[in-house]
């Protein structure tokens, strides 16, 4: 189940989408329960959605994402509840 | 002809049957809804409720077709007030046809939408808007393919040319008539779900709501369903529904008809979308690379914004002194014409000084202003540059607890406080929203801004002038901050949600689509400004006239003279005092308070700081700091009358309205010692 983290593979890793860097694109693994984690799940970021970030405001808050062709401004305390998995050589 | 007949509703509209259009915001809803109906629209309201919506008349062919234009919303999950209305209007007035709008170039996206509407009703049409953008973009898409999977009819539009109107129109008569057989396509959720599906629709009772989707939000737990049917003392259903859940981890329910929701949406995309030309960097992705720079992105949005304080009041002055000749003429016929058929004096001053002067200088200070700074936010709007702007500064306001959009909201607040307190409904109802309600009167609505370059144009020139304005103007959004500060810490319960919000494609505005909003606007503001400004209007004219027939003699003095020493602690004497006192129901109207505390005959508008003798009066009453603490303290306590009432529609409750005049009036008490302290020993 995508609530409970399996074994990361060898070649993946799991970082918090708040972490990803700019330009990167990760596959989402599990969202942390929050009072917006429902509106998150509304807006199809689900375990298995890949997700870009391609940038942030210019106080370094919110960063924007791109998901499912829609272009989604997420403050960072949001994004950290959101995890996803990215290849390890991209760290 | 079969037609579902409604109940009869005041407030609907007089026709053969009627549409709702919805759509994500953005997507050319309301080009399409000002193409049907013209200027032919309406505001009307929730029987019983405060929620109004816009309606209007379209005429096709032999048919009379009433259209309900509905928020824009991305989905109908209650994650918002405005969400929520969508949802109740479907649900409840069942209108014959739902029209969703659907943005071609973006169909991935739009599609969440359209199938959860088509889990509410099978009469729905399709409007496959933007069909131009999505050439562009090389996207080919099989429209009978799609209106196959998705079981309703589907119509190829490109509304800013006025292309495909008809056909979404034949469209929608044929369905309503029940001409074309629609079977709106229901996702999938898996067997064991859609077990338990089964059981509890064939629990429920209440025969109003499509049982199989009131079954899907109990099984995700939507609080504002749950509520419907605990309003019916449904007790078994909801039992039943929650022991599912407890029986499932934590989630799970969500993310699996989420998951089954979205697999649905890629097969039809693989299904029906084909891609003939390669993905370009957009014209938005460019735009955006500037306009949300890392560096120039606060210049940027901070030279948008001084561009619209520079318009409101370099363009809005003449049209205020032409409203203001408007007014003065009629002052004059209306005296001229009364004292010919010898109506008694005091009659007369009530009608022309309480009345014709009283609104007639709201409307000045109001009307221009406001008109364009709501005609600049249209234009923001229906751009895509609103969204980049609370994106841009929504840091800043987390310092202050605020979100990004309660920046959308103070913006129209500055605009008139009663739109902006109103579009609070972005929001879901709860704390941000609460918030946003409560401090938006902290923001300098531009009545109040126009009284006070007014006043500050008596006391200071030049280079001071502009210090003291800026001063103030700060003063002002360091209460917004500080109050949302209080209010997030000290006084609402439960946790601010963070910032989420979709970055729309930036587009032209069509400008039937900026102005159609600004009317709107505009006609709530002044509408509900007018309507408790003119009574009040009479009300402080005759506390102010009897018993003496002067001011001095009269209630009004009796009680600024009584508050006067509490007032003193401040440094404002009993004219000060009278003046915020009367400008409690409508804030622009306190320099012609403060012309007729003088005893002065009382005029129009800015007519009132332009008279020589006001002038001198007043600089030779008051000294600067006098002056500068009236200020502070005008521009803070709680929002005018109008503002209060639509406080309370919002909030639902006349504490937390309460509570909303306690705490600026406090703010303003505090800043104004504050600020007098300071100037005495400075």
């Amino acid at each position: 189940m995508e609530t409970n983290r399996s074994l990361p593979k060898l070649n993946k890793k799991e970082i918090p989408l708040s972490s990803l860097s700019l330009g990167r694109e990760g596959i989402i693994t599990r969202i942390l329960d929050s009072n917006t984690h429902r509106r998150i799940l509304t807006l199809g970021l689900l375990p298995g959605t890949p997700i870009k970030a391609i940038s942030r405001a210019p106080l370094g808050d919110p960063i924007v994402f791109h998901v499912r062709g829609h272009r989604l401004a997420l403050r960072g305390k949001v994004a950290e509840m959101i995890f996803v998995n990215i290849s390890s050589e991209e760290v | 002809m079969v037609l579902r007949s409604h109940v009869a509703r005041p407030t609907r509209l007089k026709a053969d049957f009627s549409i709702a259009l919805e759509g994500n915001p953005n997507t050319g809803k309301s080009t399409i809804f000002n193409a049907l109906t013209g200027l032919r629209q309406h505001v009307g309201n929730w029987p019983g409720k405060t929620v109004e919506w816009t309606s209007g008349i379209c005429k096709f062919k032999d048919v009379t077709i009433e259209v309900v234009d509905l928020p824009g919303t991305y989905s109908l999950t209650a994650c918002s007030v405005e969400e929520t209305i969508a949802r109740d209007f479907i649900l409840d007035e069942k209108p014959d046809v739902v029209v969703d709008i659907i943005d071609a170039s973006k169909l991935e996206h739009d599609l969440l939408l359209a199938l959860q509407t088509l889990e509410l009703t099978d009469n729905v049409v399709i409007a496959l808007n933007l069909m131009d953008v999505a050439e562009g973009k090389g996207l080919k898409i099989d429209i009978d393919k799609l209106s196959e999977m998705l079981g309703v009819p589907v119509v190829p539009t490109v509304a800013n040319r006025g292309i495909g109107i008809d056909g979404l129109l034949s469209a929608v008569t044929a369905v309503a008539r029940g001409e074309r057989k629609t079977k709106a396509v229901k996702v999938d959720y898996g067997k064991e779900i859609e077990g338990y599906v089964r059981e509890l629709q064939r629990m429920t009772k209440m025969e109003e709501y499509p049982s199989r989707w009131l079954a899907i939000k109990l099984l995700e737990d939507d609080s504002n369903v749950v509520d419907k049917v605990k309003a019916r003392n449904e007790g078994e259903v909801l039992w039943k529904a929650a022991s599912i859940r407890a029986s499932k981890a934590p989630q799970k329910m969500e993310i699996e008809v989420a998951k089954r929701v979205y697999g649905f949406i890629d097969q039809i995309i693989k299904e029906t979308v084909r891609r003939t030309a390669p993905v370009k960097v957009g014209l938005t992705e460019k735009i955006d690379s500037i306009a949300t720079h890392r560096v120039f992105g606060l210049p940027i949005a901070l030279a948008v914004l001084a561009l619209i304080f520079w318009v409101v009041f370099t363009v809005g002055e003449p049209f205020g002194a032409v409203l203001e000749g408007i007014f003065d003429w009629i002052a004059v016929a209306v005296k001229t014409w009364m004292i010919s058929v010898n109506v008694p004096e005091p009659l007369i001053s009530l009608v022309v000084d309480g009345e014709i002067v009283g609104v007639g200088t709201i409307v000045i200070f109001m009307l221009p202003p406001v008109t364009l700074m709501f005609l600049m936010f249209s234009i923001l709007e229906n751009s895509g540059y609103f969204a980049r702007l609370a994106y841009v500064v929504d840091r800043i306001m987390g310092f202050f607890d605020l979100q990004g959009r309660t920046f959308i909201t103070s913006l129209l607040g500055w605009g008139c406080n009663i739109p902006g307190v109103r579009a609070t409904r972005i929001f879901e109802v709860g704390k941000d929203k609460d918030i946003a309600v409560l401090t938006n009167p902290l923001n300098v609505c531009s009545g109040r801004l126009a009284v006070m370059f007014a006043l500050i144009s008596i006391f200071w020139s030049g280079g001071t002038a502009t210090l003291v304005a800026i001063s103030l103007i700060l003063i002002s959004m360091a209460a917004v901050g500080l109050g949302g500060l209080i209010l997030s810490r000290f006084v609402l319960p439960g946790n601010t949600q963070g910032f989420i919000m979709e970055l729309p494609d930036y587009r032209r505005p069509m400008i039937r689509d900026i102005v159609m909003p600004t009317l709107r606007r505009i006609k709530l503001a002044m509408i509900k400004a007018v309507k408790i400004g003119a009574p009040a209007a009479a009300v402080l004219w005759l506390i102010s006239y009897y018993p003496a027939q002067t001011v001095e003699g009269s209630y009004a003095a009796m009680l600024g003279h009584f508050l006067e020493p509490a007032g003193s602690l401040l440094g404002l004497d009993w004219r000060m005092i009278l003046c915020l006192i009367f400008a409690i129901p409508a804030k622009e109207i306190v320099l012609t308070t403060l012309a007729s505390t003088y005893g002065l005959e009382v005029s129009l508008g800015a007519g009132a700081v332009e008279s020589i003798s006001f002038r001198s009066l007043l600089l030779a009453d008051w000294a600067p700091l006098a002056a500068y603490t009236f200020l502070v303290f005008y521009l803070l306590y709680m929002g005018c009358l109008p503002t209060l009432m639509v406080q309370r529609e919002e909030l639902g409750s006349w504490k937390l309205t309460l509570f909303g005049v306690v705490y600026t009036l406090i703010l303003a008490i505090i800043t104004a010692l504050m600020v007098r302290g300071v100037g005495t020993f400075a």
